[in-house]
C-alpha cells in the first residue's frame, strides 16, 4: 500500500518542465522535492491529486496500491493536501472546519469527542469555538493540518507548508506534523524550497 | 454502495444482460460515469441557449418578416416593401424619428461623459465613495418610479417650486411653462441620463477593477501628471473601449424605452418608440406591419449611434494621445474636483428627494400652491391603492421573485459548469454575446415578433410567458454581475473542500456557495429590481392581462393623480427598496460571528 510516482513528468506545450520524476513513498515515510520557483514543484502536487491545469500534459503514472489514480476524479483519490496558507473556510469556526473533514458516519457525540481529542493533541484545547480570523499563523497552521488528517486520506501532500511561518514556529510546526505523519503512518510528499524542512536528503527539481 | 452504483449505469450504457460480468473497479467505467456526469453540466448551458437565445432570435426574424410585409394572418404571404412606405407615410414619423434620435444620442452622452468626469476629478472625493456604497440602492430605483418622483419634485406645481415661493421666485400661481414634454425629447434625455449615469458607473468601477489603477496613478504621479491629467490620458482610454457593452446598452434601451417616455416625452407626436406601441396595441392588426418595420428602423437607428459612438471614441483616443505625446502635466482642477463631487452628492441628494417627495405626496390631501407641505394629509390613497393594487402586487412578487431565483440559480449552474470544464471557454465569448443580445438589441425589435409567435402558439398572456420574458433580462444582468465574483472565487477553498469531503455536492452546497453568499444575494437583489421594473416585456407577453406594479404606475402616470401617482410610485420602488435591504442584512446576520465573511475578501 504505496504511493508511487512512475516516470512522472509534465510539459507545458513542447517543453518539459522537469526530468520524469520515479519514486514508492511507503506509509509514514516522507518523500522530498526541492526546486526553485517555477521548476514545477506545485503542478507535479495538482497533478497527483488530480487538479493539473489543461496547459499541461502529464505523462507517467500515480498508482495507489498498484492501482492507477489517472482516471479517478480528484474527489475520490483520499488525498490531503497543505499548503502553505492554512486555507481554513472563514464561514466556519475552529469546529467547524474540522468537523466537516470528519467521516459522515460518526455521531454527533463522536464528532465532538474527535475535534477535543484533536484539539488537545494539537495544543489547542478550548479553540473549538473561536472563530479563525482569531488564530495566529501558527494556530491556523495546526487546524489546518489536523483538519486535513480527520479526512483520513492515505497519502498527503505537503506544499511548502512551512514557507510562511516565522523560524521558531516553523520548527515546531514541522516536528507536529512529521509526528502525526510517523504516527498516522501517511505516505507523504514534501515540496519545499528550504534543505531545512526535509527529513531526509530531497530529490532536486529543475 | 458507489462501485455498484457505477456498474449498474455502466450495463444499462452498454445494454449488458445483468449476469454479465464487469471489472468491479473498473477505470473504464469510472471514466465512462465521469464522462456521462461531464455532459450533465452542458444541461443549464444548453438550456440556456434554447430558452433564451433562440426564441430572441426567433423574435427578432418574426420581426423582420412582417417589416417586409409577410403576415399570414392579413393573407399576407408576399414580401413587399409596403409597410416600409405605410411607416413613412404616416403621421408623425418623421419628429418621432428626431425625438428618439436626439433623446438618445443625447442621453448616452451626457450620462457616459458625466461619468467619465466624475471618476476623473472625484475618484478620491467622499461623494464618489458615497455614491459608490449607494450605487445598488440607486440603480434598484425603476425607472418608471424615478421619472414619476422627478415630475412631482421638479414640475411647475412641484414640491421645489413650492418650497421656493412666493419668497424666492414671487409666483403666486405655478408657472404655465413645463419641463416635461418639451417637442424635442430634452427632457426625456435629462431624465434617461440620471438613470443611465449609475448604471455606466457601476460598470466602469467592475471594469477598473481589471486595470493596473493604483499602479497608473502612482506612476503618473512620480512623473509629475495631475491625478486628472492620468485619468484622461492613461485610465479613460483603457477604460472606454470596455464599456462598449455597457454604452451600446444604454443606447438600445433610449432608443426602445416606452414608459418614461410616457411620463416625461412628449405627447404629439412622442418618441418613435411609443408610437410603435399605440400602433401595435390598435385593434386594426395592419398597424403591425409598419409597426414592425418601425422596430426594425429602431435596430438600425441604435446601430447607427452605436457606430457613431465607436467613431467618436476612435477620435477621442487619438486625440488623448496627441495630448499624452505633448507631455503637459495638467494641473489640479480644483473647481472641476469641486463641481463634480457636488454633482455626486446631487444624485444621492436628487435620489432621496425622489422617494421623501413621493412619500408626502402620497398622504396629501389638501395641498395648495405656495404651501411647502399639505395642509391637511390622509390615508385614503393607500386605502384606494390597496384594493386595486392587490393583484399587480402579488404578480410583481411572484414574477420578480421568481424570475430572480430561478435566473440566479440558472447562472450559478452555468458558470459552475464553465469552471468545471475547459470546454466552455471556447465558447464562452460566442455564448455570452449572444446572452447580452436582449440587453444590446433595442426591446421592441424582438418583443414584437415575440408576441406573435407567442400568440401563434396561444401562450400570449399567461403568467408562465411573462416570467420568461422577465427571465430574457433578468439572467442578462445576473451574468454580468456575478460571473466577475464567481470567476475570481479563490479555487483552493473548493479543491479543499473537495479532498475534505470526498464529494462536489458536499463541496459546493457547504463551502463554494455559503462563501459566495453575499454576491448571491446582491445579484439577486439585482435582478429583483430588473425584474420589477419590466415594462414591454411583461405588456407584449402579458398581452394586457397581467397586471404588475410598473404597468399600473405607467397607466397612473400618464391619467395624471399625483397622489395615486405617488403611491404606485412609491410600492414600484418600495419592492426592490426592501428587498435590497433584506439581502444586504441576511449575510450580514448570518455571519455576523465571522469577521472574514463581514470583509468579503474572498468573495
Amino acid at each position: 500500500m504505496s504511493l508511487v510516482l512512475q516516470q512522472l513528468q509534465l510539459w507545458l506545450g513542447e517543453q518539459p518542465l522537469f526530468a520524469p520524476i520515479s519514486a514508492e513513498v511507503e506509509p509514514g515515510q516522507i518523500f522530498s522535492l526541492m526546486g526553485p520557483s517555477g521548476c514545477g514543484k506545485s503542478s507535479l502536487l495538482a497533478a497527483v491529486i488530480g487538479d493539473l491545469p489543461a496547459a499541461f500534459r502529464l505523462q507517467g503514472d500515480v498508482r495507489w496500491a498498484g492501482e492507477s489514480l489517472l482516471a479517478v476524479p480528484m474527489q475520490h483519490r483520499r488525498i490531503g493536501l497543505l499548503h502553505q496558507e492554512s486555507l481554513l473556510f472563514p464561514h466556519w469556526s475552529v469546529a467547524g472546519n474540522l468537523g466537516f473533514a470528519l467521516p459522515a458516519k460518526l455521531n454527533k457525540a463522536e464528532r465532538k469527542l474527535a475535534i477535543e481529542q484533536g484539539l488537545i493533541k494539537a495544543g489547542l484545547q478550548g479553540f473549538a469555538d473561536r472563530d479563525i480570523s482569531s488564530l495566529s499563523g501558527g494556530q491556523k497552521a495546526r487546524i489546518s493540518l489536523l483538519r486535513t488528517l480527520f479526512s483520513q486520506p492515505r497519502a498527503l501532500l505537503l506544499d511548502e507548508p512551512f514557507s510562511k511561518l516565522d523560524a521558531e514556529l516553523r520548527a515546531s510546526f514541522r516536528q507536529f506534523v512529521f509526528d502525526l505523519i510517523a504516527e498516522q503512518q501517511i505516505a507523504t510528499i514534501l515540496v519545499t524550497h528550504d534543505v531545512q524542512d526535509c527529513p531526509s536528503a530531497p530529490l532536486r527539481m529543475g | 454502495m458507489r462501485v455498484t452504483a457505477v456498474d449498474a449505469l455502466g450495463r444499462r450504457l452498454f445494454n449488458k444482460p445483468p449476469g454479465h460480468k464487469l471489472p468491479p473497479n473498473s477505470q473504464a467505467f469510472r471514466g465512462l460515469v465521469s464522462s456521462v456526469g461531464r455532459q450533465l453540466w452542458l444541461v443549464p448551458s444548453l438550456l440556456l441557449a434554447l430558452l433564451l437565445i433562440v426564441p430572441v432570435l426567433a423574435g427578432l426574424l418574426w420581426t423582420i418578416l412582417p417589416a417586409f410585409g409577410y403576415f399570414p394572418a392579413l393573407g399576407r404571404t408576399q414580401l413587399s416593401w409596403q409597410p416600409w412606405l405605410d411607416l413613412w407615410q404616416a403621421p408623425g414619423v418623421w419628429p418621432a424619428l428626431q425625438v428618439s434620435l436626439l433623446s438618445t444620442a443625447l442621453s448616452s452622452l451626457l450620462a457616459l461623459f458625466w461619468a467619465l468626469l466624475l471618476l476623473a476629478y472625484a475618484w478620491q472625493s467622499r461623494a464618489l465613495r458615497w455614491l459608490r456604497f449607494s450605487l445598488a440602492s440607486v440603480l434598484s430605483v425603476p425607472h418608471a418610479a424615478f421619472a414619476i418622483g422627478l415630475l412631482l419634485l421638479l414640475a411647475p406645481s412641484g414640491w421645489l417650486v413650492r418650497l421656493l415661493s412666493p419668497w424666492l421666485t414671487g409666483w403666486q400661481l405655478p408657472p404655465t411653462w413645463s419641463w416635461v414634454g418639451d417637442p424635442w425629447g430634452l427632457s426625456l434625455a435629462w431624465v434617461l441620463s440620471l438613470k443611465e449615469i449609475p448604471f455606466l458607473l457601476f460598470m466602469a468601477f467592475s471594469a477598473l477593477s481589471r486595470l493596473p489603477l493604483d499602479a497608473s496613478l502612482r506612476l503618473g504621479r512620480s512623473l509629475g501628471y495631475s491625478d486628472a491629467r492620468i485619468w484622461w490620458l492613461i485610465l479613460l482610454p483603457q477604460l472606454l473601449p470596455m464599456l462598449r457593452l455597457p454604452m451600446l446598452a444604454v443606447i438600445a434601451y433610449g432608443i426602445a424605452v416606452v414608459d418614461l417616455a410616457i411620463i416625461v416625452g412628449p405627447s404629439t407626436p412622442p418618441s418613435l418608440a411609443v408610437l410603435l406601441d399605440r400602433w401595435l396595441l390598435h385593434p386594426d392588426l395592419h398597424w403591425r406591419l409598419p409597426a414592425s418595420s418601425g422596430a426594425l428602423l429602431l435596430l438600425l437607428l441604435s446601430i447607427l449611434l452605436f457606430s457613431g459612438w465607436l467613431m467618436l471614441e476612435k477620435a477621442l483616443r487619438a486625440v488623448w494621445l496627441c495630448q499624452a505625446m505633448r507631455g503637459n502635466r495638467g494641473s489640479e482642477s480644483w473647481l472641476a474636483r469641486r463641481l463634480l463631487a457636488a454633482s455626486a452628492w446631487g444624485l444621492l441628494v436628487l435620489t432621496l428627494a425622489i422617494l421623501l417627495v413621493m412619500l408626502v405626496w402620497s398622504f396629501a390631501q389638501r395641498w395648495p400652491f405656495e404651501a411647502a407641505l399639505p395642509v391637511s394629509w390622509t390615508q385614503r390613497h393607500w386605502q384606494t391603492a390597496a384594493h386595486y393594487l392587490a393583484q399587480p402586487l402579488w404578480h410583481s412578487l411572484l414574477l420578480a421573485g421568481l424570475s430572480a431565483f430561478i435566473g440566479l440559480v440558472w447562472v450559478v449552474l452555468c458558470l459552475e459548469a464553465e469552471q468545471q470544464h475547459g470546454w466552455a471557454r471556447a465558447w464562452r465569448r460566442p455564448l455570452l454575446a449572444l446572452l447580452f443580445l436582449p440587453l444590446i438589441l433595442p426591446q421592441m425589435s424582438f418583443l414584437f415578433g415575440v408576441q406573435w409567435l407567442l400568440v401563434l402558439l396561444d401562450w400570449d398572456g399567461q403568467l408562465l410567458a411573462v416570467l420568461w420574458g422577465h427571465l430574457l433580462f433578468v439572467v442578462p444582468y445576473l451574468l454580468l454581475t456575478l460571473s466577475g465574483p464567481y470567476r475570481h472565487f479563490d479555487q483552493r477553498l473548493y479543491q479543499q473542500a473537495l479532498l475534505l469531503s470526498g464529494s462536489k455536492a458536499r463541496a459546493l452546497l457547504w463551502v463554494k456557495w455559503p462563501l459566495l453568499a453575499r454576491p448571491f444575494c446582491y445579484v439577486l437583489a439585482i435582478a429583483f429590481a430588473v425584474s420589477i421594473a419590466q415594462f414591454l416585456s411583461t405588456r407584449y407577453l402579458g398581452a394586457g392581462r397581467i397586471a404588475t406594479l410598473t404597468t399600473e404606475a405607467v397607466a397612473m402616470a400618464s391619467g395624471g393623480d399625483r397622489r395615486a401617482m405617488a403611491v404606485y410610485g412609491l410600492w414600484q420602488w418600495a419592492l426592490p427598496a426592501l428587498v435590497y435591504g433584506l439581502m444586504l442584512f441576511l449575510p450580514w446576520w448570518c455571519f455576523r460571528h465571522r469577521p472574514l465573511m463581514q470583509l468579503d475578501g474572498r468573495s
